[in-house]
């Protein structure tokens, strides 16, 4: 299948690049012809060539757009937010292997209470913020 | 060739030949469209359903690759992918509802079957692995199956399309894409937060629970459901949640029907995430009255029959979060509508019992990396 959808796909962008060119050309045409007074070519040409730069465009816009993204997944930080039941202190670090809400974290720094996980969550993503 | 020269002799053909060869252009352009331009545009929405089609195969062979990865620890059989692959091809056959009399206890039924020789299944594969990693895979492997679906299904309608060259079936296919997508997305989100047993959105039911049993003596009371009795303000409450740190959704409907039968309740409050509407907001609380469960089905229909049995009045808040935030590590804001929802479940005890009366509080959702 991706063999196929990428000729298909060179093929299609070959086609609309050589008729964006085409286009361009016309509307040069369109410039040269308005200036040597030929009013009503100008205005064929002019036609022509917008209508092909626009189609051209359109089409390569939605096949370029539809090529295979990169990853969807989400891409985000996991922080495990831990508290001492005793004095209090509060403390966040990354999410490490073992941790679960209200499971018993690492010890407190002040008093040596083991501290209570309340929180594993996590940090916004690039797909999210976009 | 001089391009000036060019250029004079294409502006001196006068109006009648350049007339006639954009003439001639129109009409084969018009004669094209008649002929093939039905044909073009299914050919494009054939490419876009295509290019669908390679994401959510990605993201199916990406979840089947976390599975392996995580049960090659415990297992490192040459047969593991074959085992894995027949697990990911797992179905279910719903029974008939020709008769829908008694289909709930059918469905009961299989489920239960189904659950039990897949937890086998995994065992076998993995026998080393610890209660708690079991239901994290078992979750995993739910999500690859769900993922595999959806590839076969939308695959179906591709080749189809492909085959019958039928405008209304691709058209179809297309047309569902974006949304099949985002549930898709939402699944492969999935894959970290059950793989690595972080809790996800759908867990604020259980969270909100196992902030009321924290520290409370907690006992069993129906499969993978736990339950404690915790004081508030003169009322007996009893909290009823999933079993965890594993990803379970337990039983609550069994639970809640043992408790009635055994004693007098006086209201059951039920706390669970619900899927947002576009625009609202992540975390946002709700209030209502019936049974908020979701699933299939079966727990909802046994807590309505057993409330309206023993004529309980159920009442329900919900913490909103779209689909993508159900199934992925929990977001801060959720935890914002924990609190909230806590608020809530305490404002509502007060004004709708009295100081000696009894209440089931339910916390409903999987609570994978959720204690209690």
């Amino acid at each position: 299948m991706s063999v196929k959808n990428s000729i298909g796909f060179i093929i299609v962008f070959l086609l609309m690049a050589a008729l964006a060119a085409c286009s361009i050309f016309f509307l040069l045409l369109a410039v040269n012809a308005y200036n040597q007074g030929f009013k009503e070519t100008a205005l064929y040409y002019s036609m022509a060539g917008l209508m092909g730069l626009i189609m051209s465009m359109y089409t390569l816009t939605r096949i370029v757009r539809r090529r295979p993204s990169t990853s969807t997944a989400l891409n985000y930080e996991v922080q495990t937010l831990l508290r001492c039941l005793k004095c209090g202190f509060s403390n966040t670090r990354g999410f490490t292997d073992g941790d679960y809400v209200l499971g018993i974290g690492d010890k407190c720094p002040h008093c040596s209470t083991p501290m209570v996980i309340l929180a594993i969550y996590r940090t916004s993503s690039k797909r999210e913020k976009q | 060739m001089n391009p000036e020269i060019v250029l004079q002799q294409i502006l001196s053909s006068e109006g009648d030949r350049l007339g006639f060869i954009f003439q001639a252009i129109f009409i084969a352009l018009f004669l094209f469209s008649i002929f093939y331009g039905q044909r073009l545009q299914v050919w494009m929405m054939l490419k876009n359903v295509e290019v669908g089609l390679n994401r959510i195969k990605r993201m199916r062979d990406n979840a089947r690759q976390t599975i392996l990865d995580l049960l090659r620890r415990f297992n490192d059989d040459p047969s593991l992918e074959n085992a894995i692959d027949r697990l990911l091809e797992y179905f279910w056959i719903p029974p008939t509802s020709i008769d829908p009399f008694g289909i709930v206890g059918k469905i009961d039924h299989i489920l239960n079957v189904r659950e039990r020789r897949f937890r086998w299944e995994l065992k076998s594969i993995a026998p080393n692995v610890d209660d708690n990693r079991l239901r994290n895979i078992e979750n995993l492997i739910e999500v690859g199956i769900s993922l595999d679906q959806i590839y076969r299904v939308m695959r179906h309608y591709y080749l189809l399309g492909k085959k019958t060259m039928s405008l209304f079936l691709i058209y179809q296919a297309e047309a569902l894409m974006p949304t099949v997508l985002q549930e898709a997305e939402a699944l492969a989100d999935a894959i970290k937060a059950f793989s690595t047993g972080q809790p996800i959105g759908d867990g604020v039911g259980s969270l909100v629970a196992a902030r009321f049993m924290y520290g409370a003596e907690k006992k069993l009371i129906s499969e993978d459901t736990v339950m404690a009795e915790v004081e508030f303000e003169g009322r007996k409450l009893i909290v009823v949640k999933a079993l965890g740190p594993g990803g379970n959704v337990g039983k609550p409907g069994e639970a809640i029907e043992k408790i009635l039968e055994g004693r007098r309740i006086d209201a059951i409050i039920m706390v669970d995430a619900a899927l947002k509407l576009e625009g609202e907001e992540v975390g946002e609380v709700a209030e209502g009255v019936g049974a908020a469960i979701g699933g299939i089905g079966v727990d909802k229909f046994k807590i309505e029959e057993a409330a309206k049995k023993f004529n309980v009045p159920l009442y329900a808040i919900v913490v909103k979060e779209s689909m993508s935030d159900a199934l992925s590590t929990m977001k801060w804001d959720i935890y914002v509508g924990v609190e909230k929802a806590i608020n809530r479940i305490k404002r509502l005890i007060r004004e709708k019992t009295n100081i000696g009366d009894t209440l089931i509080l339910v916390g409903v959702g999987n609570t994978i990396g959720i204690g209690q």
